[in-house]
């Protein structure tokens, strides 16, 4: 499937045909998502008003993990097949995710002010999540820092790749690391019973998340693969020039 | 196997005659238990408290504070090419010139985690566990920074990149060290469990680091 | 200057395995610039090529391709029967931009770790820097030679590797007229056992019988 959409054409065709309509799922999911939240679902037995954090707070802890997934994946196959739409698709998720890592962890910090009695616990989650935007950050700096696209590519797409190693290992480490220390009290953000009046926000407010991902998405690509076609051109026509010149002289 | 000996010979050679050898991870390391203490007061029982963990964090901190020379060298003068032409295997030609590297530099490392856990008035078993727990991470420590190096070699000022990209992939391994001198010290019996999977971590790297390096060496002339 | 013949070169080498270099149509592009276009060429045993054009046209990254460190776009490269990435290794003497030298290492030490972990004889050393007449600076740190004097090392460091094919980034770039001219002697020695050479530069080399390609052409 990827390799008949590397055709360029096709995949501005599909992008064109694919934005409006994750435009107008993502905006309609949220709204309906956002009134089931914060107004037609009842508030936590336990958290109170509270749990509405949560609905902002775990899908967007999800798709910052997904959305690292997707970066691996698209990195997997740009290393493997070279598809330059691959490399592209990789180099446009990593901001989103990175955007959505941070939305995770200040919606994470509210959280925890009335839970835990402090802006910031060191809870194997959030530290987690923490670790994932470093990830993200050196990913991005690192691609900022090569000045040769194909150079950028290849070894984002290797940093990407051991990123998801890294990424499990760090997981369990956390896990254990935070179970040497457990205090006894820690509510967990996702309790191990939802209910499913809850569920119905959460699972919409999702959806809606994704849908927002994947337009955003699509956006950045199209308008990426428009600069760098006005780049190859640019430098193509500044090339004609210079063999003029040389002719000349 | 020759081939590999020369480069492992060479890399501790070139780290002492050229690099000073392991001065630069001692001195950083004997600067930071330093002014740690400084920064955290005085009082005795917190020392001891954090001593193992501002050991291994400060080990860590001190295997960075090199990172940027090991492949960045290789990259500008023109050896990245040679060695990818010399008909040698990329991972263990990798391999065999970290452990050079490594064993020239950082063999002091655990030596001074010991000496400078019982400055923090950690007592002696603990902080025995800790160096030993050192031990085990330096394997993990110098093949990720050297993924990371050989990444972000040749860019200007890659210190700081190398750093960024390398802390999140030394997680596990200081949350596996420092635990064995931390738990160590607070008589818990997941001690030997932390050294283990220290050594696992370590391990693990070893397996897999060598073809990350190689690959990112690779990328980075193409 | 006296032009130094081929015969006086005589290290202690085993023979090599002579081998063939066949590029086809190669196209390579850079930052998306394509730098060559249908380039071909056919090198056989004994064959030396100078490559030269303006800066940019693309020397460097043929080069570089040929030794399999950048992906053609289109084309083919094939030591004998081939691909760079499986045989490069075996067959092919690199002398880049770069020298290769370490600031605090001599020629000795270095020149030896090369010999070591190429599985080559330490004993060519000493021949092939005398035929590059830098043997009198063997126990020198690289970092006090002067440009010209790292570069004479550095080929013999190609040399001393034995391989049939040698691939030169401006390998007289800032050599001397005597340097030169043993830069030519050693070519043309490793010519008569058999080895080919293509070397990139914008300088004029007067190395007999070699062919001459212009790349500002194959745009």
């Amino acid at each position: 499937m990827l390799s008949y959409f590397s055709n360029p054409q096709r995949f501005d065709q599909l992008a064109r045909t694919l934005i409006p309509i994750f435009a107008v799922l993502a905006l309609g999911l949220l709204a309906v998502g956002v009134y089931l939240s914060f107004f037609a679902s009842p508030p936590d037995y336990q958290q109170g008003e509270t749990i509405r954090i949560m609905y902002v707070h775990v899908p967007a802890a999800y798709m910052a993990m997904a959305l690292y997934a997707a970066l691996a994946a698209a990195s997997f196959v740009y290393f493997v097949w070279r598809h330059a739409l691959a490399d592209a698709a990789a180099e446009v998720i990593a901001p989103i995710g990175a955007v959505f890592t941070v939305l995770a962890l200040f919606t994470g910090s509210l959280w925890g002010k009335p839970m835990w009695g402090a802006w910031w616990e060191w809870d194997a989650r959030m530290t987690s999540v923490l670790v994932l935007l470093l990830v993200y950050l050196g990913y991005m700096a690192l691609r900022a820092a090569l000045e040769d696209a194909q150079q950028a590519a290849r070894t984002g797409a290797i940093l990407a790749m051991a990123g998801i190693i890294n990424l499990v290992i760090v997981k369990f480490s956390v896990d254990w690391w935070s179970s040497l220390h457990q205090p006894a009290s820690v509510i967990r953000l996702d309790g191990p019973t939802i209910h499913s009046s809850q569920l119905w926000p959460l699972a919409i407010m999702a959806l809606g998340y994704s849908f927002l991902a994947g337009w955003l998405i699509l956006y950045r690509l199209r308008s990426q693969a428009l600069r760098r076609r006005v780049r190859t051109l640019q430098r193509q026509r500044e090339q004609a020039a210079r063999a003029r010149e040389e002719a000349v002289s | 196997m020759s081939a590999l000996r020369a480069i492992f010979m060479r890399e501790a050679r070139l780290a002492w005659a050229g690099g000073g050898g392991a001065a630069g991870p001692t001195a950083f390391f004997l600067a930071a238990i330093t002014l740690a203490p400084l920064a955290i007061g005085p009082a005795a029982d917190l020392l001891s408290a954090v001593g193992p963990g501002i050991m291994g964090f400060a080990a860590l901190l001190s295997v960075l504070q090199s990172a940027d020379r090991l492949f960045g060298d290789d990259h500008g003068d023109g050896t990245a090419e040679l060695y990818l032409l010399s008909g040698v295997s990329p991972a263990w030609l990798v391999l065999a010139k970290v452990t050079g590297q490594a064993l020239a530099t950082l063999w002091p490392l655990p030596v001074i985690g010991c000496l400078g856990a019982m400055m923090y008035g950690v007592p002696v078993q603990p902080a025995l566990m800790g160096a030993l727990a050192l031990l085990a991470a330096i394997p993990a420590l110098s093949l990720i920074a050297g993924f990371a190096g050989a990444l972000a070699a040749g860019i200007r000022r890659s210190g700081l990149l190398i750093a960024l990209i390398a802390t999140p992939m030394m997680v596990p391994v200081l949350i596996f060290a420092a635990g064995a001198g931390r738990s160590a010290f607070e008589g818990d019996e997941r001690a030997l469990a932390n050294l283990l999977l220290t050594a696992a971590v370590s391990l693990g790297t070893i397996a897999l680091a060598p073809f990350g390096i190689a690959a990112a060496i690779r990328s980075r002339l193409g | 200057m006296t032009m130094q013949s081929a015969t006086e070169i005589s290290p202690d080498m085993p023979e090599f395995e002579t081998e063939t270099l066949r590029v086809s149509g190669l196209s390579l592009a850079r930052g998306g610039i394509e730098l060559v276009r249908g380039f071909s060429l056919d090198l056989a045993p004994g064959d030396a090529v100078l490559m030269s054009g303006p800066n940019g046209t693309g020397k460097t990254t043929l080069l570089r391709a040929l030794a399999g460190f950048i992906r053609p776009d289109a084309g083919e490269i094939r030591f004998g029967e081939l691909p760079p990435g499986e045989v490069a290794a075996d067959c092919l003497g690199w002398l880049g931009h770069a020298d290769g030298l370490k600031p605090n290492e001599t020629p000795r030490a270095a020149l030896r770790f090369w010999a070591d972990l190429t599985g080559q004889s330490r004993k060519a050393i000493l021949p092939l820097m005398r035929a590059m007449a830098v043997e009198s600076l063997i126990d020198r740190p690289a970092a006090r030679l002067s440009r010209g004097q790292q570069r004479r090392t550095a080929l013999v460091r190609v040399a001393l590797a034995n391989r049939p094919i040698w691939l030169l980034d401006e390998p007289a770039g800032p050599l001397d007229g005597g340097g030169r001219a043993r830069l030519a002697s050693l070519v043309a020695w490793h010519r008569a056992r058999g080895g080919s050479v293509i070397a990139a530069t914008h300088q004029r080399l007067d190395w007999p019988d070699a062919r001459r390609i212009d790349l500002g052409a194959h745009r």
